[in-house]
């Protein structure tokens, strides 16, 4: 018997006991449906924190000047003052795997418009390259200019936060705010980040040329930096990149080789690292326990696919009677339980689908459906069928034609 | 050479530690296009014999050669495809598959038989039921049918693959003796369009249509008579 008649014996032996083959089907479907709902919603949170993780900036290394010491007595990172921004430069030109530099340089104080005011969470002196490094994008006017960075000119680009507690409503571009009592024009905003990893607020912020925090807000005539901002060209390239950006400072600073560095790296990298693998491990978990619904639907497969075998004695020694050999009586049930499964499949990842969708829709969960996850239901409902479909197929297969035909 | 020769066969079962003995050596020549009924008494042995003779049983000693060829010890796909190319099968309680239309029954030797296209099945089944005179009842249902006309497409059945032998096992046991003419008719007609009968039968009077009886007394022949 060739597969395509084996297959149309199938659907038609199904179709005979129709309430039969969508009871057994059912648990397959509830099963599959769950493995799909679960992953999507595993993965959406995963997707999430990813997000959140990649809103500090893609790729992104921050270089930080080292701590001082004195007699054995740490000062913490960034007291001594050895990063500067020709570090930054340097970094940007020499190392190959390096896209992007800004440098950071803070201030804190208050931001002053007509009677109102606001302190905001960090007031930074960079470079144009920031948008680039963080990942942000100026919604309206536009960033300051390297030339403003050059010229040490007074302008600022608020974030969304400040723009909105100073301004309440009204346009902010070309009006003048006050900070330490000195007047910057506002030449942008940027658009809305939300919060980041560790729950802060990034919109609360204001935006200088780094030199005109440096030589106005702070009153300092030197060019070192709080931090330089580092994105790397890919994220396999991050850890040649700090291996890189190591290598380079060092010899800058002229740091004898049995000496520690004066300055520290710290990317993103490991911290995403172990969040993927913590929202890994709860996917895996919540796929496993929903497979074991699966697993229970199968054994009602085989159940049924056992008392089908019994109620179908005399049948399949009549097939064997006129010529069906072992070989076609195994593939034929086989077939009718893998197509069980199959169908079975197919529904459960549509109803799948719909619960991901439905419960990201109500419960405002995120939810991913992976083209990998409904193959993998796809290729399991499969197994499934095989592995209890196979005793079964195999019972019948052994039967006596003899025997079978006076069964009653 | 005969069409079936069987030589000294013997067929022993183990039922637990009873050894059960339904033939003890029977040799036995039948002849292309004979028609026999194979009497005996319930268990004599005859279904036995038929069993052997049809290939759905390996007798444990003797031999056994169809057309020559000695198959007593061939292997089971082989049996299957003997079954299916030289043998129809008819039984007493007809052996139809419930909601599946005449004409799919008929078909159903055809399915394991690779050389033939879905409409050529279809044009056989039709032929095979035209020949038993249910060209009228193609899409009816076992249930739909009285037990003669059923037994009618059990031989449709059994001729659809052109078998060079008809078995038929106590084919008029379950019928009502208006049938019961007409399925001996049809035998009748099958031996002389060529093909080979073998009827088992306990009924004198169906073994009174073969041309040759063959008696058969525990498990050995007691008479063969033409």
């Amino acid at each position: 018997m060739n597969p395509w008649m084996t297959l149309q014996l199938s659907f038609r032996s199904l179709l005979r006991n129709k309430v039969r083959t969508a009871l057994t089907m059912l648990g397959i479907v509830i099963g599959i449906a769950s493995v799909i709902t679960m992953v999507a919603i595993g993965q959406g949170a995963s997707a999430q924190i990813q997000d959140q993780i990649n809103s500090m900036g893609r790729n992104l290394l921050m270089v930080r000047p080292g701590a001082a010491s004195s007699s054995g007595f740490s000062w913490g990172a960034g007291t001594i003052q050895t990063l500067t921004r020709e570090d930054g430069d340097a970094i940007a030109k020499e190392v190959a795997s390096v896209r992007a530099v800004a440098p950071a340089v803070r201030a804190r104080a208050q931001a002053v418009y007509g009677s109102l005011n606001w302190t905001p969470g960090s007031i930074q002196g960079t470079s144009p390259a920031f948008m680039d490094v963080r990942d942000w994008e100026v919604e309206e006017g536009s960033f300051f200019t390297d030339q403003d960075v050059l010229s040490v000119t007074k302008v600022c680009v608020l974030g969304r936060t400040v723009a909105e507690k100073l301004f309440q409503g009204v346009t902010p571009i070309g009006e003048t705010i006050r900070i330490k009592n000195m007047p910057f024009r506002v030449v942008g905003v940027l658009a809305k980040k939300g919060t980041n990893a560790y729950g802060m607020d990034q919109d609360d912020l204001v935006l200088l040329p780094w030199t005109t925090v440096k030589r106005v807000l702070q009153g300092s005539a030197f060019n070192n930096v709080e931090m330089l901002y580092v994105t790397a060209t890919s994220a396999s390239a991050m850890t040649e990149a700090t291996q890189e950006i190591t290598a380079l400072l060092r010899q800058r600073h002229r740091t004898p080789a049995a000496e520690d560095s004066d300055f520290q790296i710290q990317g993103m990298t490991e911290m995403a690292a172990t969040v993927q693998q913590t929202a890994k491990v709860m996917t895996l978990l919540l796929a496993l326990i929903a497979s074991v619904s699966l697993v229970v639907g199968g054994i009602g497969i085989m159940n049924i696919m056992l008392v089908s075998v019994v109620e179908r004695t005399r049948e399949i020694g009549l097939r064997m009677a006129v010529g069906a050999r072992k070989r076609d009586i195994l593939l034929q049930f086989l077939t009718e339980a893998v197509v069980l499964c199959l169908t079975a499949g197919v529904l459960g990842m549509g109803l799948g689908v719909a619960l991901a969708v439905l419960i990201s829709r109500t419960l405002s969960w995120p939810a991913l459906i992976s083209p990998a996850s409904i193959g993998i239901a796809f290729g399991f409902s499969c197994a499934v069928g095989v592995f209890f479909g196979f005793y079964p197929a195999f019972r019948a297969s052994r039967l006596d034609p003899i025997e079978a035909l006076r069964y009653e | 050479m005969s069409q079936i020769r069987l030589e000294n066969l013997a067929k022993t079962y183990h039922l637990g530690e009873v050894d059960i003995h339904p033939l003890r050596g029977v040799s036995l020549s039948i002849e292309a296009g004979e028609y026999a009924a194979i009497k005996g008494v319930s268990g004599s042995g005859k279904t036995t014999l038929m069993n052997v003779i049809g290939c759905m049983d390996r007798p444990t000693s003797g031999s056994y050669f169809l057309e020559g060829e000695e198959i007593s010890n061939i292997p089971a796909d082989r049996l299957a495809e003997l079954r299916n190319r030289k043998f129809g099968f008819v039984f007493q309680n007809f052996n139809l598959l419930n909601r599946t239309s005449a004409l799919d029954n008929v078909e159903l030797p055809l399915l394991y038989w690779n050389r033939y296209s879905a409409s050529e099945r279809h044009e056989r089944a039709k032929e095979a039921l035209a020949r038993v005179g249910l060209q009228d009842r193609m899409r009816h249902h076992p249930a739909q049918l009285s037990g003669g006309q059923q037994q009618r497409v059990a031989i449709a059945r059994a001729i659809i693959n052109s078998p060079a032998i008809l078995l038929a096992d106590e084919p008029t046991g379950n019928l009502d003796s208006r049938s019961v003419d007409d399925i001996m008719r049809i035998f009748s007609d099958l031996n002389r369009q060529g093909i080979t009968v073998i009827l088992v039968t306990h009924d004198p009077a169906t073994a009174g249509h073969a041309r040759r009886v063959i008696r058969i007394h525990d498990g050995l022949i007691a008479e063969d008579a033409a």
